[in-house]
Protein backbone atom coordinates (compact mmCIF):
# COMPACT_ATOMS: atom_id res chain seq x y z
CA UNK A 1 0.00 0.00 0.00
CA UNK A 2 2.44 2.57 1.33
CA UNK A 3 4.53 1.21 -1.63
CA UNK A 4 1.70 2.19 -3.91
CA UNK A 5 1.14 5.42 -2.67
CA UNK A 6 4.78 6.57 -2.76
CA UNK A 7 4.53 5.13 -6.56
CA UNK A 8 1.58 7.27 -7.67
CA UNK A 9 2.10 10.42 -4.85
CA UNK A 10 1.88 13.32 -7.75
CA UNK A 11 -1.08 12.09 -9.56
CA UNK A 12 -3.15 11.00 -6.26
CA UNK A 13 -1.90 14.44 -4.65
CA UNK A 14 -3.51 16.12 -8.54
CA UNK A 15 -6.37 13.82 -8.10
CA UNK A 16 -7.20 14.80 -4.02
CA UNK A 17 -7.09 18.68 -4.58
CA UNK A 18 -9.19 18.36 -7.62
CA UNK A 19 -11.59 16.30 -5.85
CA UNK A 20 -11.60 18.75 -2.94
CA UNK A 21 -12.28 21.60 -5.25
CA UNK A 22 -14.47 20.20 -7.03
CA UNK A 23 -16.79 19.68 -3.91
CA UNK A 24 -16.05 22.38 -2.05
CA UNK A 25 -17.60 24.43 -5.62
CA UNK A 26 -20.72 22.35 -5.99
CA UNK A 27 -21.56 22.34 -2.00
CA UNK A 28 -21.54 26.19 -2.18
CA UNK A 29 -23.36 25.87 -5.33
CA UNK A 30 -25.95 24.11 -3.39
CA UNK A 31 -26.37 26.71 -0.89
CA UNK A 32 -25.42 30.12 -2.28
CA UNK A 33 -27.78 32.51 -0.34
CA UNK A 34 -25.80 31.19 2.66
CA UNK A 35 -22.45 32.95 4.03
CA UNK A 36 -19.99 30.13 4.96
CA UNK A 37 -17.87 30.89 7.94
CA UNK A 38 -14.73 31.02 5.69
CA UNK A 39 -16.26 33.90 3.95
CA UNK A 40 -17.26 35.49 7.18
CA UNK A 41 -14.20 35.36 8.64
CA UNK A 42 -12.20 37.33 5.81
CA UNK A 43 -14.84 39.43 5.29
CA UNK A 44 -14.75 40.29 8.94
CA UNK A 45 -10.48 40.56 8.84
CA UNK A 46 -10.46 42.34 5.70
CA UNK A 47 -13.46 45.09 7.25
CA UNK A 48 -10.87 46.83 9.17
CA UNK A 49 -8.09 47.04 6.73
CA UNK A 50 -10.77 48.84 3.98
CA UNK A 51 -12.27 51.37 6.91
CA UNK A 52 -8.74 51.75 7.66
CA UNK A 53 -7.86 52.87 4.16
CA UNK A 54 -11.04 54.58 4.08
CA UNK A 55 -10.29 56.62 6.71
CA UNK A 56 -6.47 57.49 5.73
CA UNK A 57 -7.43 58.45 1.93
CA UNK A 58 -9.85 61.08 3.23
CA UNK A 59 -7.37 62.53 5.67
CA UNK A 60 -4.42 62.07 3.09
CA UNK A 61 -7.08 64.30 1.14
CA UNK A 62 -7.24 66.60 3.33
CA UNK A 63 -3.42 66.77 4.42
CA UNK A 64 -3.03 67.16 0.41
CA UNK A 65 -5.29 70.07 0.12
CA UNK A 66 -4.32 72.26 3.58
CA UNK A 67 -0.60 71.50 3.70
CA UNK A 68 1.15 71.04 0.55
CA UNK A 69 -0.64 73.61 -1.47
CA UNK A 70 0.31 76.12 1.91
CA UNK A 71 3.83 74.75 1.36
CA UNK A 72 3.93 75.68 -2.03
CA UNK A 73 2.17 78.97 -0.97
CA UNK A 74 5.28 79.60 1.77
CA UNK A 75 7.64 79.48 -0.86
CA UNK A 76 5.93 81.88 -3.86
CA UNK A 77 6.08 83.95 -0.81
CA UNK A 78 2.73 86.11 -1.47
CA UNK A 79 0.95 85.76 1.54
CA UNK A 80 -2.53 86.75 0.48
CA UNK A 81 -2.70 84.60 -2.17
CA UNK A 82 -1.71 82.10 0.38
CA UNK A 83 -4.96 83.40 2.47
CA UNK A 84 -6.76 83.30 -0.82
CA UNK A 85 -5.48 79.73 -1.75
CA UNK A 86 -6.02 78.27 2.10
CA UNK A 87 -9.54 80.09 1.72
CA UNK A 88 -10.53 78.13 -1.18
CA UNK A 89 -9.27 75.00 -0.06
CA UNK A 90 -11.55 75.61 2.93
CA UNK A 91 -14.48 76.11 0.43
CA UNK A 92 -13.51 72.84 -1.34
CA UNK A 93 -13.77 71.13 1.88
CA UNK A 94 -17.07 72.64 2.75
CA UNK A 95 -18.16 71.95 -0.63
CA UNK A 96 -17.08 68.11 -0.29
CA UNK A 97 -19.01 68.19 3.01
CA UNK A 98 -22.25 70.13 1.64
CA UNK A 99 -22.24 67.52 -1.20
CA UNK A 100 -22.28 64.30 1.24
CA UNK A 101 -25.06 66.25 3.27
CA UNK A 102 -27.09 66.31 -0.09
CA UNK A 103 -26.31 63.28 -0.81
CA UNK A 104 -27.41 61.94 2.58
CA UNK A 105 -30.52 64.15 2.93
CA UNK A 106 -31.40 63.11 -0.37
CA UNK A 107 -31.32 59.04 1.14
CA UNK A 108 -32.77 60.50 4.28
CA UNK A 109 -35.54 61.89 2.21
CA UNK A 110 -36.36 59.10 0.26
CA UNK A 111 -36.57 56.56 3.20
CA UNK A 112 -39.33 58.94 4.77
CA UNK A 113 -41.22 59.87 1.79
CA UNK A 114 -41.35 55.70 1.09
CA UNK A 115 -41.67 54.85 4.61
CA UNK A 116 -39.07 52.86 4.22
CA UNK A 117 -37.68 50.93 7.33
CA UNK A 118 -33.85 51.12 6.20
CA UNK A 119 -30.14 51.02 7.39
CA UNK A 120 -27.64 53.58 5.94
CA UNK A 121 -24.12 51.91 4.80
CA UNK A 122 -20.74 53.30 3.58
CA UNK A 123 -19.08 51.35 0.36
CA UNK A 124 -15.41 50.79 1.62
CA UNK A 125 -14.54 47.97 -0.90
CA UNK A 126 -14.76 46.44 -4.61
CA UNK A 127 -14.66 43.09 -6.32
CA UNK A 128 -11.47 41.92 -6.55
CA UNK A 129 -11.12 40.86 -9.62
CA UNK A 130 -12.50 42.55 -12.83
CA UNK A 131 -15.10 40.58 -13.60
CA UNK A 132 -17.76 40.63 -11.09
CA UNK A 133 -19.73 43.60 -9.81
CA UNK A 134 -19.89 43.42 -6.07
CA UNK A 135 -18.77 46.32 -3.27
CA UNK A 136 -18.28 45.62 0.31
CA UNK A 137 -20.13 47.99 2.80
CA UNK A 138 -19.68 48.86 6.20
CA UNK A 139 -22.83 47.22 8.16
CA UNK A 140 -23.31 44.13 8.72
CA UNK A 141 -25.39 41.32 10.86
CA UNK A 142 -25.08 43.75 13.78
CA UNK A 143 -27.37 46.08 11.65
CA UNK A 144 -30.09 43.85 11.39
CA UNK A 145 -28.62 43.01 7.80
CA UNK A 146 -29.05 39.57 6.12
CA UNK A 147 -28.45 38.35 2.76
CA UNK A 148 -31.31 38.53 0.21
CA UNK A 149 -32.18 42.21 1.19
CA UNK A 150 -32.25 45.29 -1.86
CA UNK A 151 -30.20 47.79 -1.69
CA UNK A 152 -30.90 51.06 -2.87
CA UNK A 153 -30.05 55.28 -3.64
CA UNK A 154 -32.03 57.68 -3.96
CA UNK A 155 -31.52 57.44 -7.86
CA UNK A 156 -33.23 53.47 -8.05
CA UNK A 157 -31.82 49.95 -7.90
CA UNK A 158 -28.07 49.36 -6.33
CA UNK A 159 -28.13 45.63 -5.82
CA UNK A 160 -28.71 43.16 -3.36
CA UNK A 161 -26.76 41.72 -0.11
CA UNK A 162 -25.33 37.88 -1.16
CA UNK A 163 -22.48 37.78 1.72
CA UNK A 164 -23.11 39.55 5.33
CA UNK A 165 -20.45 39.36 8.39
CA UNK A 166 -21.11 40.62 11.74
CA UNK A 167 -19.91 44.74 10.75
CA UNK A 168 -19.44 43.90 6.26
CA UNK A 169 -21.41 43.07 3.79
CA UNK A 170 -21.22 42.41 0.09
CA UNK A 171 -23.71 43.42 -2.19
CA UNK A 172 -24.31 41.88 -6.01
CA UNK A 173 -24.75 44.86 -8.05
CA UNK A 174 -27.45 44.66 -10.53
CA UNK A 175 -25.07 45.31 -13.50
CA UNK A 176 -23.15 41.91 -12.47
CA UNK A 177 -23.72 39.63 -15.46
CA UNK A 178 -25.40 36.98 -12.75
CA UNK A 179 -28.07 39.33 -11.83
CA UNK A 180 -31.66 39.52 -13.33
CA UNK A 181 -34.81 40.89 -12.11
CA UNK A 182 -38.75 41.18 -13.13
CA UNK A 183 -39.24 44.93 -14.38
CA UNK A 184 -41.73 46.73 -15.88
CA UNK A 185 -42.07 49.76 -18.50
CA UNK A 186 -43.56 52.96 -16.23
CA UNK A 187 -45.72 54.53 -19.26
CA UNK A 188 -46.79 50.85 -21.26
CA UNK A 189 -46.42 48.78 -17.95
CA UNK A 190 -44.61 46.10 -20.43
CA UNK A 191 -43.11 43.77 -18.22
CA UNK A 192 -39.62 41.89 -18.95
CA UNK A 193 -36.69 40.84 -17.55
CA UNK A 194 -33.64 43.19 -16.77
CA UNK A 195 -30.03 41.09 -16.92
CA UNK A 196 -26.91 42.75 -15.94
CA UNK A 197 -24.12 43.01 -18.37
CA UNK A 198 -20.68 43.78 -16.51
CA UNK A 199 -21.11 47.91 -17.32
CA UNK A 200 -24.72 47.95 -18.54
CA UNK A 201 -28.07 46.32 -18.36
CA UNK A 202 -30.54 44.72 -20.66
CA UNK A 203 -34.26 43.84 -20.93
CA UNK A 204 -34.98 40.88 -22.45
CA UNK A 205 -38.09 38.66 -23.16
CA UNK A 206 -40.41 41.68 -23.48
CA UNK A 207 -42.98 41.03 -26.43
CA UNK A 208 -42.33 42.19 -29.70
CA UNK A 209 -45.68 43.75 -29.80
CA UNK A 210 -45.02 45.88 -26.47
CA UNK A 211 -44.93 49.34 -27.06
CA UNK A 212 -41.57 50.61 -25.33
CA UNK A 213 -39.46 53.58 -26.80
CA UNK A 214 -36.11 55.02 -26.22
CA UNK A 215 -36.62 57.02 -23.20
CA UNK A 216 -38.75 55.05 -21.44
CA UNK A 217 -38.14 54.65 -17.73
CA UNK A 218 -37.77 51.13 -16.14
CA UNK A 219 -39.10 50.04 -12.46
CA UNK A 220 -38.66 47.05 -10.62
CA UNK A 221 -42.13 45.15 -11.14
CA UNK A 222 -42.20 43.37 -7.22
CA UNK A 223 -42.44 40.08 -8.31
CA UNK A 224 -38.87 38.57 -7.45
CA UNK A 225 -39.75 38.71 -3.82
CA UNK A 226 -36.44 41.00 -3.66
CA UNK A 227 -36.85 44.71 -4.63
CA UNK A 228 -40.13 46.67 -3.74
CA UNK A 229 -42.55 47.79 -6.58
CA UNK A 230 -41.88 51.00 -8.23
CA UNK A 231 -38.10 51.95 -7.70
CA UNK A 232 -36.38 52.88 -10.92
CA UNK A 233 -33.81 50.77 -12.29
CA UNK A 234 -33.02 52.41 -15.86
CA UNK A 235 -33.79 54.14 -18.98
CA UNK A 236 -34.70 52.96 -22.27
CA UNK A 237 -31.25 53.66 -24.72
CA UNK A 238 -31.60 51.45 -27.72
CA UNK A 239 -34.38 48.49 -28.90
CA UNK A 240 -33.33 45.55 -31.07
CA UNK A 241 -36.21 44.48 -32.96
CA UNK A 242 -35.56 40.95 -34.34
CA UNK A 243 -37.62 39.96 -37.52
CA UNK A 244 -38.27 36.35 -36.51
CA UNK A 245 -38.39 36.51 -33.05
CA UNK A 246 -40.92 36.46 -30.50
CA UNK A 247 -39.10 39.25 -28.21
CA UNK A 248 -37.09 42.60 -28.36
CA UNK A 249 -34.03 43.10 -27.32
CA UNK A 250 -33.57 46.40 -25.26
CA UNK A 251 -30.50 48.28 -24.08
CA UNK A 252 -30.29 50.48 -21.26
CA UNK A 253 -28.73 52.61 -19.69
CA UNK A 254 -28.75 52.48 -15.47
CA UNK A 255 -30.28 54.78 -13.41
CA UNK A 256 -27.68 54.78 -10.76
CA UNK A 257 -23.90 55.64 -11.59
CA UNK A 258 -22.13 52.60 -10.03
CA UNK A 259 -18.53 54.28 -10.50
CA UNK A 260 -19.45 57.01 -8.20
CA UNK A 261 -21.51 54.74 -5.63
CA UNK A 262 -20.24 56.34 -1.90
CA UNK A 263 -23.20 55.13 0.81
CA UNK A 264 -26.67 53.16 -0.02
CA UNK A 265 -29.50 52.14 1.68
CA UNK A 266 -30.39 48.72 2.76
CA UNK A 267 -34.05 47.88 2.98
CA UNK A 268 -34.47 46.19 6.22
CA UNK A 269 -38.41 45.30 4.91
CA UNK A 270 -38.86 45.11 1.67
CA UNK A 271 -42.66 45.10 0.51
CA UNK A 272 -42.72 43.67 -1.85
CA UNK B 1 3.10 24.12 6.58
CA UNK B 2 5.23 27.18 7.68
CA UNK B 3 5.12 28.19 3.83
CA UNK B 4 2.11 27.82 3.18
CA UNK B 5 0.97 30.17 5.51
CA UNK B 6 3.39 32.65 4.19
CA UNK B 7 1.92 32.50 0.86
CA UNK B 8 -1.32 32.82 2.06
CA UNK B 9 -0.86 36.11 4.23
CA UNK B 10 0.76 37.46 0.54
CA UNK B 11 -2.05 36.83 -0.70
CA UNK B 12 -3.97 37.86 1.80
CA UNK B 13 -2.22 41.16 1.55
CA UNK B 14 -2.70 41.18 -2.41
CA UNK B 15 -6.70 40.62 -2.03
CA UNK B 16 -6.68 43.55 -0.12
CA UNK B 17 -4.90 45.41 -2.98
CA UNK B 18 -7.35 44.46 -5.14
CA UNK B 19 -10.33 45.28 -3.23
CA UNK B 20 -9.21 48.47 -2.24
CA UNK B 21 -12.13 51.78 -2.22
CA UNK B 22 -13.88 51.99 -5.85
CA UNK B 23 -11.57 53.08 -8.42
CA UNK B 24 -12.26 54.52 -12.68
CA UNK B 25 -10.11 51.58 -13.66
CA UNK B 26 -11.74 49.52 -16.09
CA UNK B 27 -9.92 46.75 -15.62
CA UNK B 28 -7.68 45.98 -12.06
CA UNK B 29 -4.46 43.38 -12.31
CA UNK B 30 -4.79 40.16 -11.08
CA UNK B 31 -2.04 40.12 -8.60
CA UNK B 32 -3.09 36.33 -7.35
CA UNK B 33 -3.07 34.91 -10.96
CA UNK B 34 0.67 36.23 -10.79
CA UNK B 35 1.64 34.52 -7.51
CA UNK B 36 -0.40 31.62 -8.61
CA UNK B 37 1.75 31.18 -11.96
CA UNK B 38 4.79 32.37 -9.49
CA UNK B 39 4.05 29.02 -7.66
CA UNK B 40 3.56 26.81 -10.80
CA UNK B 41 7.49 27.15 -11.29
CA UNK B 42 8.63 27.00 -8.19
CA UNK B 43 6.16 24.88 -5.72
CA UNK B 44 5.61 21.11 -5.21
CA UNK B 45 2.29 19.74 -6.18
CA UNK B 46 1.29 19.51 -2.94
CA UNK B 47 2.51 22.49 -1.05
CA UNK B 48 1.69 24.79 -4.13
CA UNK B 49 -1.56 22.85 -5.29
CA UNK B 50 -2.95 23.45 -1.87
CA UNK B 51 -1.89 27.22 -1.53
CA UNK B 52 -3.41 27.50 -5.02
CA UNK B 53 -6.73 26.52 -3.87
CA UNK B 54 -6.52 27.95 -0.82
CA UNK B 55 -5.80 31.50 -2.63
CA UNK B 56 -8.73 31.19 -4.59
CA UNK B 57 -11.28 29.89 -1.88
CA UNK B 58 -10.06 33.53 -0.72
CA UNK B 59 -10.22 35.26 -3.85
CA UNK B 60 -14.10 34.27 -3.88
CA UNK B 61 -14.33 35.33 -0.37
CA UNK B 62 -14.04 38.95 -2.13
CA UNK B 63 -15.41 38.54 -5.41
CA UNK B 64 -18.15 36.94 -7.34
CA UNK B 65 -21.52 34.93 -5.79
CA UNK B 66 -19.93 31.38 -5.87
CA UNK B 67 -17.42 30.53 -3.36
CA UNK B 68 -14.84 27.95 -4.55
CA UNK B 69 -14.82 28.96 -8.26
CA UNK B 70 -11.53 30.63 -8.52
CA UNK B 71 -10.45 27.81 -5.90
CA UNK B 72 -11.02 24.78 -8.86
CA UNK B 73 -9.73 27.69 -11.66
CA UNK B 74 -6.42 28.69 -9.79
CA UNK B 75 -5.65 24.62 -8.81
CA UNK B 76 -6.10 23.76 -12.76
CA UNK B 77 -3.94 27.18 -13.79
CA UNK B 78 -0.86 25.47 -11.30
CA UNK B 79 -1.23 22.38 -12.30
CA UNK B 80 -1.10 23.55 -15.93
CA UNK B 81 1.90 25.70 -15.13
CA UNK B 82 3.44 22.75 -12.60
CA UNK B 83 3.44 20.27 -15.30
CA UNK B 84 5.37 22.65 -17.84
CA UNK B 85 7.73 23.90 -15.79
CA UNK B 86 10.44 21.33 -15.12
CA UNK B 87 10.59 21.70 -18.92
CA UNK B 88 11.17 25.38 -18.61
CA UNK B 89 13.91 28.25 -17.86
CA UNK B 90 12.35 29.42 -14.57
CA UNK B 91 14.68 32.08 -13.82
CA UNK B 92 13.86 33.53 -17.09
CA UNK B 93 11.49 36.99 -16.76
CA UNK B 94 10.51 36.94 -20.05
CA UNK B 95 9.27 33.48 -19.34
CA UNK B 96 6.95 35.05 -16.37
CA UNK B 97 5.71 37.65 -18.90
CA UNK B 98 4.45 35.09 -21.32
CA UNK B 99 3.13 32.67 -18.53
CA UNK B 100 1.06 35.61 -17.42
CA UNK B 101 -0.23 36.41 -20.43
CA UNK B 102 -1.25 32.85 -21.55
CA UNK B 103 -2.14 32.23 -18.07
CA UNK B 104 -4.90 34.89 -18.50
CA UNK B 105 -6.30 33.67 -21.21
CA UNK B 106 -6.28 30.29 -19.78
CA UNK B 107 -8.33 31.51 -16.71
CA UNK B 108 -10.84 33.40 -18.81
CA UNK B 109 -11.15 29.82 -21.20
CA UNK B 110 -11.70 27.63 -17.20
CA UNK B 111 -14.10 30.12 -16.33
CA UNK B 112 -15.92 30.16 -19.76
CA UNK B 113 -16.13 26.22 -19.47
CA UNK B 114 -17.24 26.28 -15.73
CA UNK B 115 -19.88 29.25 -16.39
CA UNK B 116 -20.98 27.24 -19.32
CA UNK B 117 -21.32 23.88 -18.13
CA UNK B 118 -21.02 24.10 -14.16
CA UNK B 119 -23.19 27.03 -13.47
CA UNK B 120 -26.53 28.88 -14.80
CA UNK B 121 -24.83 32.32 -14.82
CA UNK B 122 -24.18 32.55 -18.62
CA UNK B 123 -23.48 36.17 -19.22
CA UNK B 124 -19.76 36.07 -18.31
CA UNK B 125 -18.63 34.55 -21.64
CA UNK B 126 -18.69 37.80 -23.51
CA UNK B 127 -17.61 40.02 -20.55
CA UNK B 128 -14.40 37.37 -19.85
CA UNK B 129 -13.64 37.89 -24.08
CA UNK B 130 -14.10 41.29 -24.11
CA UNK B 131 -12.00 41.86 -21.35
CA UNK B 132 -9.59 39.90 -21.69
CA UNK B 133 -7.09 42.23 -24.26
CA UNK B 134 -7.19 44.79 -21.52
CA UNK B 135 -7.20 42.25 -18.50
CA UNK B 136 -4.15 41.11 -20.58
CA UNK B 137 -2.13 44.81 -21.20
CA UNK B 138 -2.82 44.84 -17.21
CA UNK B 139 -1.37 42.11 -15.86
CA UNK B 140 1.37 42.16 -18.56
CA UNK B 141 1.84 46.06 -16.48
CA UNK B 142 1.98 44.67 -13.38
CA UNK B 143 4.20 41.64 -13.88
CA UNK B 144 6.77 44.20 -15.58
CA UNK B 145 6.12 46.35 -12.25
CA UNK B 146 6.85 43.26 -10.32
CA UNK B 147 9.95 42.15 -12.37
CA UNK B 148 11.59 45.69 -11.64
CA UNK B 149 11.08 45.65 -8.13
CA UNK B 150 12.71 42.09 -7.93
CA UNK B 151 15.36 43.72 -9.96
CA UNK B 152 15.96 46.62 -7.48
CA UNK B 153 16.20 44.34 -5.00
CA UNK B 154 18.06 41.95 -5.98
CA UNK B 155 20.55 44.47 -7.17
CA UNK B 156 20.25 46.31 -3.29
CA UNK B 157 20.78 43.11 -2.11
CA UNK B 158 24.20 43.02 -4.22
CA UNK B 159 25.54 46.18 -3.37
CA UNK B 160 25.03 45.40 0.52
CA UNK B 161 27.34 41.92 0.04
CA UNK B 162 30.08 43.92 -1.83
CA UNK B 163 30.24 47.09 1.44
CA UNK B 164 33.42 45.99 3.33
CA UNK B 165 32.12 44.99 6.89
CA UNK B 166 28.37 43.62 5.30
CA UNK B 167 27.83 40.49 6.95
CA UNK B 168 26.12 39.04 3.29
CA UNK B 169 30.12 39.62 2.05
CA UNK B 170 31.86 36.46 0.68
CA UNK B 171 27.93 34.89 0.45
CA UNK B 172 27.13 33.48 -2.69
Amino acid sequence: MLEFLRKYRTPLTVLGLLLTALLIYSANLREKPRTSAVERTVLTAMGPLLRGVDAVTGSIGQVWTRYFWLVETARENERLRAENRRLRAEFKTHSELRLANQRLQKLLGLRQEAGLNAVGARVIGEDASSLFRTVVIDKGRRDGLREGLPVIVAEGVVGRIIRCAEREARVLLVTDASSAMAVLVQRSRARAICRGHGNGLSMDYALLQEDIVPGDLVLTAGTGGIFPKGLPVATVLRIDESKYGLFQTIRLVPAVDFSRLEEVLVLLDPQP
Amino acid sequence: MKKLFWVLLLGFLLLFLETLPPSRLACKPDLLLLLVISLGLRQTWLTGGTAALLLGILRDCMSGSELGLHGLVFLLLFFTVRAMAEHLNSESPLLLVFLVLTGTLWQSLLLIFIFAFLTEANGYWALLLRQYPLQALVNLAATTAFLMLVGFWRRGRQRGSRRPGSLLRGRP
